[in-house]
């Protein structure tokens, strides 16, 4: 006798792979990586940048995982429940003898792997192309990264999978959970970076003094930044940087960037300190404890409604 | 007797508050082994509460019931475990076939993957689907759609069988198809709870019935003591052909004690009589020599049965 749990997640995650929803979302996170390694590309040549693998990935991995893989959650999870209960499929499901729970569970179990599948293709893709493109040869140091990366893009797009189940828990529609979802997703991601922007401004006032041309420049075109223009914008980055803490998507791009912090070697030969991945991580437990938060509330705010709602 | 559906003052309350509906209201009924059980009432009577409650999709506010001897509450996982249903409004996996669709429940019954296969090849057998196991159920008709419902509640070879409203939207010879096999089922020995508006199917077959209005309770029990019951309170009904003056005959027929009614329909003499005064019509027809070329004592339908027990709306 097998757990209804992985009959339920087997059949979920047959679902997700063939459905038009995962195939496109998944094919705009590799168009994007290859577009931007493409884009990059011309950058180097122009610059003349040593090619560091995972430093050129950086900027890429964290715009493309962060606007992207949100979808990914909310377009394999708006219809999970409510899609069910539409269908009418739900009540044959009930009338089986399984717990509630084993229904939730499967939906996430089915849901976790498949956003697992598509953010280690992903990933793979995107490192390929990157080595196809620049020639870049990866050390150990940048894979280690690239695979913490991937656990952080699955984590991350499980908080915006368990946000929407959950509201396919509590609906009868699955179009008003997904419009639900979507408003979050669009408020995370564009609202409250500008909303953030605006409050720190108008608390803090207009700027001091506009930077001006440093007069003892050794680079033409190097300018002087006051102590005070220093401040002002090291008080508006703190003020928008705790309005943005209550977005997920904050605490996604703060680990990550940490993350990517590692040598940069550019023409001048400046060189960056190295975090360690552990430094990294530790350094970033909060964001991290706050992503596993997220999804764990929402997981069991699903568990509470679908297991109590009257199905009728 | 052995009964299968035994409840206890069971009460359902949805809402709290100004919103509170009472769906069921303390309703204790028993339903026997073996039987074919209709359940009776107009849309929001309280049948899918009750079939909910049952089987354990929903929780009774108050009171208690027990399904092949488990209690609904407690022990609720046990019952779906040998209760095979039909709910209202159901749906499968359209982009599924009707094979794919029952292996998965099947295998959500507690069977493997090799005996799922095997038992839902057999059910689609039984329901006459066999040649169209391979299609996509987006492609079935609503009449193809009710009997791939019925074959999913007898994945789990059922020892009681529940069926919400399982002719809404088939057409005639549909419905005739589903009525011949629940018969079938029946006397396989499966005892079926059917849930419907449509009286006619009732008598057809049925031969228990438990009659709901608002959610309270108005009768149960054996078809065949029901319909007595509403004779004798409504009085037994001759048709009566005569050769001669009828309208003269009416009139003598009036003055029989315990005549109630007395009309003419077809060239026949309908008499409506008190039941336990019925024997005086033969006789009075015997006393006075009266010749009559047909006799016979109309049989009660279940519409009138249904209509006589639950009143108007």
């Amino acid at each position: 006798m097998s757990n209804p749990t992985f009959i339920i997640s087997k059949k979920e995650l047959r679902d997700h792979l063939t459905s038009k929803k995962f195939i496109i979302i998944l094919a705009l996170l590799i168009l994007f990586y290859l577009a931007l390694n493409a884009f990059s590309t011309t950058i180097i040549a122009q610059y003349g940048f040593r090619i560091r693998l995972f430093r050129q990935l950086s900027s890429g991995l964290i715009s493309n995982i962060s606007y992207i893989a949100p979808l990914l959650g909310i377009a394999l999870a708006y219809d999970a429940l409510s899609g069910e209960r539409e269908k009418g499929s739900l009540k044959l499901l009930l009338s089986r003898p399984i717990y509630r729970e084993n229904i939730v569970n499967g939906k996430i179990l089915g849901g976790f792997i498949a956003i697992s599948i598509a953010m280690i293709i992903t990933t793979i893709v995107g490192s390929v192309s990157a080595i196809v493109i620049w020639g870049a040869a990866p050390i150990f140091e940048d894979l280690s990264r690239l695979i913490v990366f991937t656990l952080l893009s699955i984590l991350f797009t499980m908080c915006y999978y368990s946000l929407s189940l959950f509201f396919s828990s509590i609906s009868n529609k699955s179009s008003r959970s997904a419009i639900i979802s979507i408003s979050i997703w669009i408020f995370f991601t564009i609202v409250l970076p500008m909303v953030s922007s605006l409050i720190a401004f108008s608390i803090l006032g207009p700027p001091p003094s506009l930077p001006g041309p440093l007069t003892n420049a050794t680079t033409p075109g190097q300018i002087q930044i006051s102590e005070e223009f220093r401040n002002y914008a090291r008080k508006l980055n703190e003020i928008s940087s705790r309005i943005n803490a209550w977005s997920i998507n904050y605490h996604f791009t703060t680990v990550s960037n940490r993350l990517f912090q590692t040598i940069t070697m550019g023409p001048s030969g400046q060189q960056a300190r190295e975090i360690s991945i552990l430094d990294a991580l530790s350094s970033s437990a909060i964001n991290i404890f706050i992503m596993i938060f997220f999804t764990a509330l929402f997981i069991i705010l699903s568990y509470i409604s679908f297991t109590r709602k009257e199905e009728r | 007797m052995e009964y299968i559906i035994e409840t206890e003052n069971l009460t359902k309350i949805y809402g709290k508050g100004k919103e509170a509906v009472k769906a069921l209201d303390n309703v204790s009924l028993k339903v026997p082994k073996g039987s074919v059980c209709g359940l009776l009432g107009h849309n929001g009577a309280g049948k899918t509460t009750l079939i909910s409650l049952l089987v354990g999709l929903t929780l009774p506010t108050s009171g208690s019931g027990k399904v092949l001897g488990y209690d609904i509450v407690k022990e609720s996982i046990n019952i779906r475990r040998k209760v095979g249903l039909l709910p209202e409004g159901f749906g499968f996996y359209d982009d599924m076939s009707a094979l794919e669709n029952l292996i998965y429940l099947g295998q959500l019954d507690g069977l493997s993957l090799k005996d799922a296969t095997l038992k839902a090849k057999e059910v689609l057998e039984k329901i006459g689907l066999s040649n169209e196991m391979n299609r996509k159920v987006a492609a079935f008709s609503r009449g193809m759609k009710q009997r791939l419902g019925i074959a999913q509640a007898l994945l789990k070879n059922p020892e009681l069988l529940i069926l919400d409203e399982p002719t809404v939207g088939v057409d005639p010879y549909g419905a005739k198809g589903f009525r011949d096999l629940i018969i079938s089922l029946s006397k396989e020995g499966i005892t079926t709870m059917i849930s419907t508006h449509l009286l006619h199917e009732i008598g057809i077959i049925c031969d228990y019935a438990i009659i709901l209005k608002r959610g309270k309770l108005l009768d149960y029990g054996n078809l065949k003591d029901m319909t007595q019951k509403v004779i004798e309170k409504i009085g037994a009904t001759y048709e009566i052909s005569i050769k001669g003056n009828i309208i003269d005959l009416m009139e003598k027929f009036k003055s029989i004690e315990g005549v109630k009614k007395v009309y003419i329909e077809d060239n026949k003499l309908i008499i409506n009589v008190s039941f336990d005064k019925r024997d005086r019509i033969l006789q009075f027809l015997r006393e006075k020599e009266i010749v009559f070329e047909y006799f016979n004592e109309r049989p009660i339908s279940w519409e009138e049965i249904f209509m006589e027990i639950h009143g108007g709306v």
